[in-house]
């Protein structure tokens, strides 16, 4: 029999239109020391099994149909509710959550909240041992100065120091089946790859299972032996890792897997025209009092002197951490923050003078389509008002016209006319992003803003969505800068990369160029920390070490020179100057021609 | 899969859906159904009561005080009119100043509350130091004072119970518009080059209504009981309007004799003050599902 076991289980969900089945498991066996992941979209039920395992579904509405849930030959659902609180969780079955930011009470420190659940399952144990063991724990999670991490709220950590703690706990216990749902979602990559090595390294010292939910293929195959995808609440597939991602037999499995294959999809680059847009000495920087702490004038550089421009029918990604800059950059350049410095032209104009003698003609031109296609959309409009908004604006149609273009528009992202009157809740994430396109292109205007259009929605979906931008650029000739974390997006659609960091663009060139011959230090590290599926084993996962510095108080020089393993002397005292490689490749590195090999090497 | 997981998607819930939750909760049905019966009596007064001609100055000389029986229900005033018709057409009355104060508070609560969350700065300062200086007096005492100032009536009652209670629902509105504006179909609307003006009515307020509706369906069952005690003080309506605080006003001079004139009265006031609060509770289950039972 195996470690953990799941027969037959059957979850339902009621609500006003009926009975639902969510969750219909037939068979599903972890081994003694074995990692598990269970693939499937939002939706799909992964959370629900995640919180049925522990009796932490809330019921009703769920109700558990028949089933058992198996740990060490136990059944997991006769317990009394008493009983699985003293003996089960915690003790025997740890869970990580997904959000970090929320899972950790905000008005207990560290300390608190370690000793609490050390006192919880060790009664009486002393207070001194209860504080040595949380210390030792949050040693054991590589939080550096652990001493100063336990005196700390969690509000003042970073999401990737939390989720150490979270795994702290989730050892504090001895626990030996532990549940990771979706562990690494709102990290970035960089961190998000020593996350996963930590918790690999966790789990071989202490032979722990670990069943792990995840939403897409790439983190898995670095990560777990055997995979099960989860789709409408059924286990369609299940094969070990390398098996399953060379030999996927489901359609669905299938376009999971080149969802997160770089390179997957063809790139069609438009004839290039002239010159666009054009980004001079661009600052934006925000004023930040701290008044309680007696901090006052503090600047925050979010955007700190970025230079580019876009030729007309070009696509440039824009590829950073979060808080690198990048979505502040994109504002500032759409005029929805006053700037700083610097001078945005477009088709030779200059855009802030314009704004400020009232002139806006400029947003006509120039729109945005939106991550979350959930909150972009007014939820309480019908879809003929979304997709008409800009007309409302720019032009000056009756009711009639307004509704024969806004059919026009709809049928173009290949929506239903008849979709007109409905509300944005009744379609799909896919579709809704449709109609954010749609909404984008009313105005024919010829730069387009996509900030990660594509991360948000189903996978099935996002081969689609790409297709249709793809079709759309060609249709109405249009120039994109395109922001995004997920390679195989901008490997798809962009002809030139900017890598962002800390405010500042240090390297920005072609794409296959920069995919290829990656010439600064932190653009080989970002690319190597992402998990794609030509990287198996833990080994493959680089990790960049270190917390992104703070924007306020940036290092000297070059703001990257604490993480980097090439750093000089140099890198600390001043900020290099661009230096142009042809081609239109310009890196920002004192070292860029020293390193050249030892980059290429490895 | 939406209760099991705390989804933080928008969805506005169908018509049928609200049933299902309206009908679910027996309690808030039959708040509800009590609630049509009172509109529907107030509405139609004049038609189904016993003794219409009895809602203002009629005189029976001979059916003084009589305790209620098969023809006065409710029995009889000291004028010999009877009280149950009179109850009925109180609804009326009270209904409408309490809808009527409700409405204009919210009149000039919601825009001011849209602008000053919208806007932030100064202006949001300004109109946020107006409403604290409102809301620094017991909303009574402002309404007694101001009835004081505008003389007697029950219009004036509404107007000063109006001006009295907006401050509370800009607040609210305020707050609510503060997070809605970081939406991101607010940024959509200002990167598409929509005005101020239809950004805030046309996005903003209709995205932060649900919980001032919910609040406001409470309110009415708190301004009838202030329309009442307003009344009652004689600084609302004047007699020989059927209002209900007025009416155990004068029958307080016959207390505890004449039981039924007080009693029947505060019985009305008591059913439609707490059926508004249990539709309230009913209203924000279905607008708000963050604060559903299970």
């Amino acid at each position: 029999m195996a470690y953990f076991e799941i027969n037959n289980l059957k979850i339902t969900h009621r609500s006003f239109e009926g009975v639902k089945t969510v969750l219909d498991i037939e068979h599903l066996s972890i081994e003694k020391g074995e990692t598990y992941g269970l693939i499937g979209e939002s939706g799909q039920g992964k959370t629900v099994l995640a919180l049925a395992i522990q009796q932490l579904l809330r019921c009703p509405p769920g109700k558990i149909e028949s089933g058992e849930v198996l740990l060490d030959g136990e059944n997991l659902l006769s317990f009394s509710p008493k009983q699985m609180r003293r003996n089960i969780r915690g003790r025997k079955i740890a869970m990580i959550f997904q959000d970090p930011m929320s899972c950790l009470n905000p008005v207990f420190r560290v300390g608190t909240i370690m000793s609490d659940v050390l006192h919880e399952h060790n009664k009486g144990m002393s207070k001194k041992d209860v504080r040595r063991r949380a210390v030792e724990l949050l040693e054991e999670v590589k939080l550096a100065d652990a001493e100063s991490v336990m005196s700390k709220y969690p509000h003042q950590l970073s999401g990737g120091q939390r989720q150490r703690v979270i795994i702290a706990l989730a050892l504090a216990c001895g626990a030996e089946f532990l549940i990771a749902d979706e562990p690494t979602r709102n990290l970035d990559v960089t961190i998000q790859a020593s996350v996963l090595k930590l918790l690999k390294e966790i789990q071989l010292k202490h032979g722990m299972t670990v069943l792990f939910i995840a939403n897409n293929m790439s983190l898995v195959s670095a990560f777990c032996d055997r995979v099960g995808i989860l789709y409408g609440g059924r286990i369609i597939e299940e094969n070990t890792t390398a098996r399953l991602i060379d030999n996927p037999r489901e359609e669905y499995t299938r376009v999971l897997i080149d969802a997160v294959r770089t390179g997957h999809h063809e790139h069609k680059s438009l004839e290039r025209g002239d010159e666009l847009l054009r980004v001079e000495h661009l600052k934006k920087y925000f004023d930040i009092n701290d008044d309680l702490r007696h901090q006052k004038h503090l600047t925050l550089k979010a955007v700190d002197d970025v230079s580019f421009s876009l030729n007309r029918g070009e696509v440039l990604g824009i590829v950073g951490e979060s808080g690198c800059g990048k979505s502040t950059l994109v504002n500032t350049i759409l005029n929805l923050f006053e700037p700083t410095d610097g001078k945005v032209f477009f088709e030779g104009v200059d855009v802030f003078a314009e704004a400020a003698k009232g002139d806006h003609a400029f947003r006509k031109n120039v729109q945005i389509v939106f991550q979350d296609p959930y909150w972009s959309l007014n939820p309480r409009w019908l879809i003929k008002d979304i997709v008409a908004e800009p007309l409302d604006v720019y032009e000056k149609f009756n009711e009639a016209q307004r509704l024969e273009r806004v059919k026009e528009l709809l049928e173009m992202v290949g929506i239903d006319a008849d979709a007109c009157y409905k509300y944005p809740h009744e379609f799909s994430g896919g579709q809704r992003q449709r109609i954010a396109i749609a909404r984008s292109l009313a105005s024919n205007p010829k730069l387009v803003v996509l900030d990660e259009p594509t991360s948000s929605i189903d996978v099935f979906s996002q081969a689609q969505i790409l297709e249709l931008i793809q079709n759309l650029r060609k249709r109405f000739q249009l120039t994109n800068i395109l922001i995004s974390h997920d390679l195989g997006v901008v490997h798809a659609l962009a002809d030139r990369i900017a890598i962002m960091y800390l405010g500042k663009i240090v390297e920005i060139g072609p794409a296959d160029e920069i995919f290829n011959h990656p010439r600064h230090p932190y653009t080989k590290a970002l690319f190597d920390s992402i998990p794609t599926l030509d990287k198996h084993g833990m080994d493959s996962l680089k990790t960049l070490e270190g917390q992104i510095p703070s924007p306020i108080n940036p290092p000297p020089g070059c703001a990257f020179h604490q993480r980097c393993s090439y750093a000089c002397e140099k890198c600390s005292e001043c900020f290099p100057d661009p230096t142009d490689l042809g081609n239109g490749h310009i890196v920002c590195c004192h070292r860029v021609h020293e390193l050249a090999t030892e980059l290429e090497a490895k | 899969m939406n209760s099991f997981v705390q989804t933080m998607k928008p969805r506005i819930r169908s018509f049928r859906e609200s049933m299902y939750l309206l009908a679910r909760n027996k309690l808030s049905l039959f708040a509800l159904i009590i609630l049509v019966i009172l509109v529907l009596g107030a509405i139609f007064a004049p038609y189904i009561v016993p003794y219409p001609e009895d809602f203002y100055d009629a005189v029976h000389t001979n059916e003084q005080l009589l305790p209620p029986s098969a023809e006065h229900w409710m029995g009889t005033d000291e004028l010999g009119r009877d009280i149950f018709s009179r109850v009925v057409y109180g609804a009326r009355i009270s209904l409408t100043a309490a809808l009527a104060a409700v409405g204009l508070s919210l009149l000039i609560g919601i825009p001011l509350g849209a602008i000053a969350g919208s806007f932030g700065g100064w202006v949001d300062n300004v109109i946020m130091r107006i409403t604290d200086v409102f809301l620094s007096f017991p909303p009574l005492l402002l309404a007694i004072a101001m009835v004081a100032l505008l003389g007697s009536s029950l219009n004036n009652a509404v107007l000063a119970i109006a001006l009295s209670w907006w401050p509370w629902y800009t607040r609210l509105i305020r707050g609510q518009a503060i997070s809605v504006k970081e939406r991101k179909f607010v940024q959509a609307a200002e990167t598409i080059g929509t005005s101020r003006a239809r950004i805030i009515f046309k996005h903003i307020i209709p995205n932060c209504i649900s919980p001032v509706i919910v609040q406001a369906s409470m309110d009415i069952g708190g301004v009838i009981l202030t329309v009442a005690s307003l009344s009652f003080l004689g600084l609302g309506a004047q007699l020989p309007t059927p209002e209900w605080g007025l009416m155990i006003s004068t029958g307080r001079r016959f207390f505890p004799d004449s039981w039924w004139y007080c009693i029947f009265p505060g019985i009305a006031i008591f059913i439609t003050v707490l059926c508004f609060n249990l539709l309230g509770d009913a209203i924000r289950e279905i607008l708000d599902p963050k604060t559903r039972k299970n």
